[in-house]
């Protein structure tokens, strides 16, 4: 039996050698250091169909060959490339090229996070979101099926849920709640994995402040029924009740952060919640005030910049000398 | 509030103010001329509001003007009379000064129907609703329509 294994073996060795004989495979690698990629690949896709198929390094090469056809339009050459490199590493049956092989997967692997970056920066987003979890998806199923993408995720989704918000400012009516959706639901992600991030809690609450807000700002001032103005204030306090909590959780992880004063303040004004709104905007207006004092030192004329020292002084930071001051120059100024 | 924060409240109170002039009859007399909206206040929120989106629109053929009031004596003859929060102190001797009139007074503080206000601002919750005095609205020879009393938060009858 064991006189039979042998001969079976060396019967592959011959065939194999005869294949090799052929010597496609250091053809199509003398044309690929030419950088003759066209030739190369249809060298190496002859070598395929020969018993040099059972060579890793022919799969290897066709990988690296396949690899450098990559266009931008399509990934049609980076799938055959990840193919081959499969290939190569189930044709690597001592295990020698493991390692290498290994690094040419994850350097073409990562070619589909690169996409996602570049079409977040692109603003292509539901493609970026496709790439992204492509990457991923193969990531697991050929190099670790045990990575752990938390990190990933968060910085990614973070970065996809903030494009998605900076095109509402442009969007309306479907599309507008369409964005909405698909940024909180990427925030929605980044909580899962870390419901304390900050990014994700101030972003999430803002968009639904501004949802509130814009609600009531933006209603027609003469054709709105009594009934729909009731419906559109419930339907604010609803969105800005739910601001509340999130952008809570933010002004605790980042106290000072302007961001997380300004929107509280925001959301308690909405909410009509007087004493609070007072807190938070005195806070803000701390902040603020040496920046308004400065600006009206630059421009004692900016009218809108001294209507901010007169409410001031006058609500937040009550100073009666001041607010005299600043309310006599508005008075100067008119209009 | 400040000038970068998004004003809810002062949008939210003006569209009520012309809501209720679309829902409230005045007497003949007050039916010719222009449609007068005034505040007594001195914060220029719902006064700014009010004058850029409703000064020169129309209750029915009245064109509508926006006047904003520094004291009640400057007051004679107007359709709304929006007093604001830091002027409601003055909502007796106001209510005195107009008792001849047929101005639907407007305040934003608890317990102004009982002082004479018609239409009172008010929370319903953390929303701004409004109740109503209907007989102070007969005071001032005014006619309520179903709807705003059928949606108020309160209603003295």
């Amino acid at each position: 039996m064991r006189f039979f294994r042998n001969i079976l073996f060396l019967g592959l060795l011959l065939c194999s050698g005869l294949g090799l004989g052929q010597d496609l495979t250091p053809k199509a690698h003398a044309l690929y250091q030419a950088k003759d990629y066209d030739s190369a690949k249809v060298v190496i896709d002859m070598a395929i169909q020969t018993p040099e198929k059972y060579n890793s390094q022919t799969w290897q090469l066709r990988g690296l060959i396949y690899r450098k056809l990559e266009t931008t339009e399509s990934t049609v050459n980076r799938e055959i490339a990840i193919e081959s490199f499969v290939q190569a590493r189930k044709t690597d049956t001592t295990g020698i090229y493991k390692e290498k092989i290994n690094e040419y997967l994850y350097n073409t692997i990562i070619r589909y996070y690169n996409d996602a970056v570049n079409q977040l920066n692109e603003n292509k987003l539901s493609e970026s979101e496709k790439s992204y979890v492509l990457y991923k998806s193969k990531y697991i199923e050929l190099l670790d099926p045990n990575k752990n993408f938390s990190n990933e995720d968060l910085e990614y989704y973070n970065a996809l849920g903030g494009s998605y918000s900076r095109t509402l400012v442009q969007l309306s009516g479907k599309e507008y709640e369409i964005a909405l959706t698909l940024a909180v639901n990427c925030y929605g992600k980044v909580l899962a994995i870390d419901s304390m991030n900050y990014t994700a809690n101030l972003n999430i609450a803002v968009m639904y402040y501004n949802k509130g807000a814009d609600l009531i700002l933006n209603q027609d001032p003469i054709n709105t029924p009594i009934e729909q103005l009731l419906e559109n204030i419930a339907t604010a306090e609803t969105l800005f009740l739910k601001a509340l909590p999130l952008m809570k959780k933010a002004y605790a992880l980042n106290p000072d952060n302007l961001e997380t004063i300004e929107g509280l303040s925001g959301i308690y004004f909405g909410l009509n919640d007087q004493d609070n709104y007072i807190i938070f905007q005195t806070k803000l207006d701390k902040i603020n005030l040496p920046k308004y004092l400065e600006i009206y030192n630059q421009n004692p004329t900016d009218r809108k910049n001294i209507e901010e020292l007169v409410r001031i002084y006058s609500s937040t930071l009550k100073d009666e000398t001041q607010y005299q001051k600043f309310k006599a120059i508005l008075d100067q100024l008119g209009g | 509030m400040s000038n970068q924060m998004k004003d809810t409240r002062s949008v939210t109170k003006a569209l009520f103010l012309y809501t209720f002039a679309t829902l409230i009859d005045w007497p003949e007399d007050y039916r010719k001329g222009n449609f007068v909206i005034g505040v007594l206040s001195s914060s220029n929120d719902v006064y700014n509001e009010l004058n850029t989106k409703y000064k020169g629109k129309s209750i029915g053929s009245q064109e509508i003007v926006i006047q904003k009031f520094a004291s009640k004596s400057e007051i004679d003859k107007v359709h709304i009379l929006y007093l604001g929060q830091d002027k409601s102190d003055e909502i007796t001797s106001l209510t005195t000064h107009l008792k001849t009139k047929s101005t639907l007074i407007v305040t934003d503080k608890d317990g102004h129907l009982s002082k004479g206000a018609v239409i009172n601002f008010v929370l319903d919750g953390s929303k701004q609703s409004y109740e109503i005095s209907k007989p102070n609205a007969k005071k001032y020879n005014l006619v309520i329509a179903t709807k705003l009393t059928s949606l108020a938060y309160k209603v003295i009858e």
